[in-house]
């Protein structure tokens, strides 16, 4: 499946409210775009927390990651010093506009951030030492993950349907493996 | 008898202060008898009391059980010790035991082929011991001893693009595809060191490529 033109034209800004196209990000290489609700979510902190230690992984298969939350460009620097990712191999931009949430076909739903699943899921955290903070975005939206080639190809997405459902880091690295195969020279020892 | 009934308590109460799951566990087993005991001398015995406090002692003698065996000591054999430092050292002796034990350890001799070029591999396999040749068109690449072979079908599913053949005497352990993937998808943990090394083998040969 191929990006939908409003994903790949979806304005996302960064920390000093530059905007640029979402498709510039995978134009080069493939990249990992990890949809977030709003910087201030607890069920965001949780999915940073357990992608942080797998980023060198996917730099190191060639894929660029890409986190996008749903708050002001003002709020990106907190949250990037709140998970230590100021020297990790990863950007960190916002849409505040929702585009590229709904290009991506992403949820957004009361029941989804306040629905009994979503319940569970802020316990859980809180019992995991999350803490909750002040809402920094849209509350309603709910995020997800796209994996996309260079060509603009999506080869994995997943759609978060509360706000502690979120995808697996190791799914988002298998993913970036097999392109980083897919782009391996045809006479290599990988083809195996 | 009452001391009985204290006696419960306090080792409940002690059950809370400590902060080791196993000894917290095991305290509330003792705690449990000692209820037990107590209720069944009564004038009248407290059955429900008796009944439900067997369901927890049960429970808890499982789980400390679980525990223990969690807890043993993992002891590698010498060829195990080799493999384990060659490519398995970001995993836990123990995590390496899991993946071991769901593997096979094989020999192949001299020009052996493992892996048949557009034939589909069911398999994914490490070598121990010797060194293989990955023969690709107009290319041919050696793999030593620590790594993998099999990972882009294992990966991707797709069937190899290049034979490999042992050049001397290998042995090498050897994974079932479909058993190993189920194994990590029920061990995230797992799955998640597991594929940290294998992406590491992966990355270094497309680096060489």
């Amino acid at each position: 499946m191929v990006a939908p033109p409003s994903l790949a034209d979806a304005i996302v800004l960064d920390r000093a409210g530059q905007g640029r196209r979402l498709g510039s990000l995978w134009e080069t290489q493939p990249c990992v775009v990890v949809m977030l609700r709003h910087f201030g979510c607890i069920g965001c902190d949780v999915t940073v927390t357990e992608l942080a230690p797998r980023l060198a992984e996917l730099h190191a298969a060639g894929a660029r990651t890409v986190l996008v939350g749903n708050g002001a460009p003002a709020a990106i620097d907190g949250f990037v010093e709140r998970h230590a990712l100021g020297d990790k191999p990863v950007d960190v931009v916002t849409d505040p506009t929702l585009a590229a949430f709904r290009a991506a076909g992403l949820v957004r739903s009361a029941w989804a951030t306040f629905g009994p699943r979503a319940i569970v899921d802020y316990v859980r955290a809180m019992g995991a030492g999350f803490v909750p903070r002040k809402t920094a975005g849209d509350n309603l939206q709910q995020g997800g993950a796209v994996v996309v080639d260079a060509g603009g190809r999506v080869v994995f997405h997943h759609v978060s349907r509360s706000l502690g459902d979120h995808a697996d880091g190791s799914d988002l690295v298998d993913a970036a493996l097999g392109l980083a195969i897919g782009l391996a020279p045809a006479a290599s020892p990988v083809r195996v | 008898m009452a001391y009985l009934l204290h006696a419960a308590n306090v080792l409940y109460l002690l059950s809370y202060l400590v902060k080791d799951i196993l000894w917290l566990r095991l305290l509330t087993v003792v705690a449990g008898v000692l209820l037990m005991t107590w209720a069944f001398l009564q004038p009248q015995p407290v059955w429900a009391s008796l009944a439900w406090n067997s369901v927890f002692l049960c429970i808890n003698l499982y789980q400390s059980w679980l525990l223990v065996l969690e807890r043993r000591p993992v002891r590698l054999s010498e060829r195990e010790t080799l493999l384990y430092r060659l490519a398995f050292r970001s995993l836990t002796p123990r995590e390496f035991v899991k993946l071991l034990a769901l593997g096979r350890w094989e020999e192949a001799s001299a020009e052996t082929r493992i892996v048949e070029r557009a034939r589909g591999l069911d398999r994914l396999m490490v070598i121990a011991s010797g060194r293989t040749a990955v023969k690709v068109p107009g290319r041919v690449v050696e793999l030593g001893e620590g790594r993998f072979v099999g990972e882009m079908s294992f990966i991707t599913g797709e069937a190899p693009t290049a034979d490999v053949v042992a050049i001397d005497a290998i042995r090498y352990v050897s994974w079932p595809k479909a058993e190993l993937k189920t194994f990590l998808a029920q061990h995230p943990p797992l799955r998640a060191a597991w594929q940290a090394v294998l992406g590491a083998d992966l990355v270094s040969k497309l680096r060489a490529a």
